[in-house]
């Protein structure tokens, strides 16, 4: 289980816009009570952190982001935000659409992610998912 | 001077001769033989044996010369070969082919020529048996007859070393077609695998979609959406399990007890059904194949079964270890192998992806072992024989 302090906000990181929408609507179910925040691409999600990081203060409790998105991926993202923003410590979870791409996941956990989440299908089969991985703290 | 002709099918005869691989090889003791017992029963000086390149006659044995060929087109042997018996010039001065020929004109002066056409079982004539002498002279119907009978010899050996040559390349070729099969083979199951994996991700979409169309409208849309949502479900399936199968492969193979398998393919596949086994076996196996195989069956024998659990019989005779999966069914039906095909239902109206047990056929050759399926006495058992020690 991840502590996912309240008082921050959750990213959604995913190109897809339905994606996007269906996990907004699993974590709004979830017994998770942050606010999410969705950015539709990497880079997008990479300026407002950077900005977030000048003013001191990031904000954020977890972030839920897509492997495989067009331009920056998923792995890209996660690269430059641990060597580059130094950001060593902010939760990053990297999502998949199936479980057996097994070479992303390793190469996720070596780059730094907190772990992975496979989309699933179902929505119940989906909040199950999130409520055993993840409890507010 | 009379240059001999070319053969009707030179092109035929060459590739022939080429296939051989015989040109420019060293001499070898049982053609040397046959030279020697020529030269021995028709007393000449100079004895051959030859075969007709493109534009040389070249010697595989030889008595009485120091060279290795010598023209084609000047040659006595490219008249021979037309020829299915012996062809003998008593005296080459007075015969129109060859009077102003360089060989009879100058040195060596040849003067007579006997030569048999050297011609495989099939028909193709390569060279000759031949003798030559600088005296006019004829050979005797014996002397003949022996001439004839060497070349036959000879041509024995000829014909079995191009049984073995043609054999070479069809099973060479054979060899880089079987390589050739299993690289497209191997591409289309990427592409499957690649595919399965791209739709995949659109039918989650709809599942997901489908529950919050439900969800927004408190159940309203259900009627529609429900058995809307089944549909994506089942075709998700068929997608996964085609998919699985394509990417099979084996992964790391380690001794396993066949009973700890059992056991793990009774949890996951949320211990549907009884599971008694008996005896035990350890093999060397990718655990996490063998496994899914036991759970697909275990399935099988869940929604086709009619009895409440599964038997699984573990074998071990230290060559063969063998797992038999086998449970009750409402009615003995006719099996074959047949059963094991991709998309092949037991059941019609069944809502199964028609890949469990191609997949249990599938971990099975990936061990290098197999897989058979019978029916009797209303019990129907699916037999795994895998290889102790693994591939």
């Amino acid at each position: 289980m991840i502590q996912i302090p309240r008082d921050g906000e959750i990213a959604l990181v995913d190109d897809d816009d339905l994606d996007r929408m269906i996990m907004s609507r699993v974590l709004g179910i979830s017994n998770l009570e942050n606010t999410v925040i969705d950015y539709p691409s990497a880079e997008s999600f990479i300026d407002d952190l950077a900005t977030r990081n000048e003013s001191g203060h990031i904000g954020l409790s977890l972030v839920l982001m897509d492997v495989n998105m067009p331009g920056m991926s998923g792995l890209e993202a996660l690269e430059h935000i641990r060597s580059v923003l130094g950001l060593i410590d902010l939760p990053i979870i990297v999502m998949l659409t199936s479980s057996e791409a097994g070479a992303d996941m390793e190469k996720a956990t070596q780059l730094g992610a907190h772990g992975y989440l496979a989309k699933q299908s179902g929505i119940d089969k989906f909040v199950g998912v999130i409520d055993e991985e993840f409890v507010n703290v | 001077m009379k240059e001999p002709d070319l053969p009707a099918n030179e092109n035929e005869r060459m590739a022939a001769l080429l296939d051989l691989k015989i040109l420019d090889t060293a001499p070898e003791e049982v053609f040397d033989r046959i030279t020697r017992l020529a030269a021995h029963i028709i007393d000449a000086p100079v004895v051959l044996m030859t075969f007709l390149d493109e534009d040389r006659n070249w010697f595989k044995s030889k008595i009485g010369v120091d060279f290795a060929d010598s023209p084609r087109n000047i040659s006595f042997c490219g008249h021979a070969i037309h020829n299915d018996e012996v062809m003998m010039v008593p005296d080459a001065q007075e015969d129109e082919r060859f009077a102003d020929n360089p060989l009879v004109a100058e040195m060596p002066n040849v003067r007579f020529y006997a030569g048999a056409p050297l011609i495989l079982s099939d028909g193709i004539r390569l060279g000759t048996l031949c003798a030559f002498d600088m005296q006019p002279r004829v050979l005797s119907d014996e002397q003949i007859g022996a001439l004839r009978d060497l070349a036959s010899v000879a041509v024995d050996e000829l014909d079995l070393r191009k049984s073995v040559e043609v054999e070479a390349r069809i099973s060479q070729e054979l060899r880089e077609q079987t390589v050739e099969l299993q690289h497209s083979n191997q591409a289309l199951e990427q592409y499957v695998y690649m595919a399965s994996h791209d739709l995949r991700a659109p039918l989650k979409r709809l599942i997901n979609l489908a529950d919050l169309a439900v969800l927004d409208s408190d159940g309203a849309a259900s009627g529609l959406v429900g058995p809307m949502r089944e549909s994506a479900v089942e075709m998700e399936e068929l997608v996964s399990g085609y998919g699985r199968l394509a990417g099979l492969s084996q992964g790391e193979a380690s001794e396993q007890l066949a009973s700890a398998m059992v056991k793990e393919a009774y949890e996951a596949s949320g211990q549907i059904i009884d599971v008694r086994v008996t005896g035990d076996a350890s093999v060397v196996c990718d655990s996490f194949l063998v496994t899914q195989a036991l759970v697909n069956l275990l399935e099988n024998a869940h929604k086709y079964g009619s009895g409440d659990s599964v038997v699984i019989d573990l074998t071990d005779d230290n060559e063969q270890v063998g797992i038999a999966v086998s449970n009750e069914v409402e009615q003995s039906f006719e099996v074959d192998n047949t059963i094991f095909a991709p998309f092949k239902r037991l059941v019609s109206d069944d809502r199964g992806t028609g890949l469990g047990l191609a997949i249990v056929e599938r971990v099975a050759q990936l061990h290098g072992g197999s897989a058979s399926a019978s029916c009797s006495d209303k019990t129907f058992a699916v037999q795994l024989s895998l290889p102790k020690r693994g591939i």
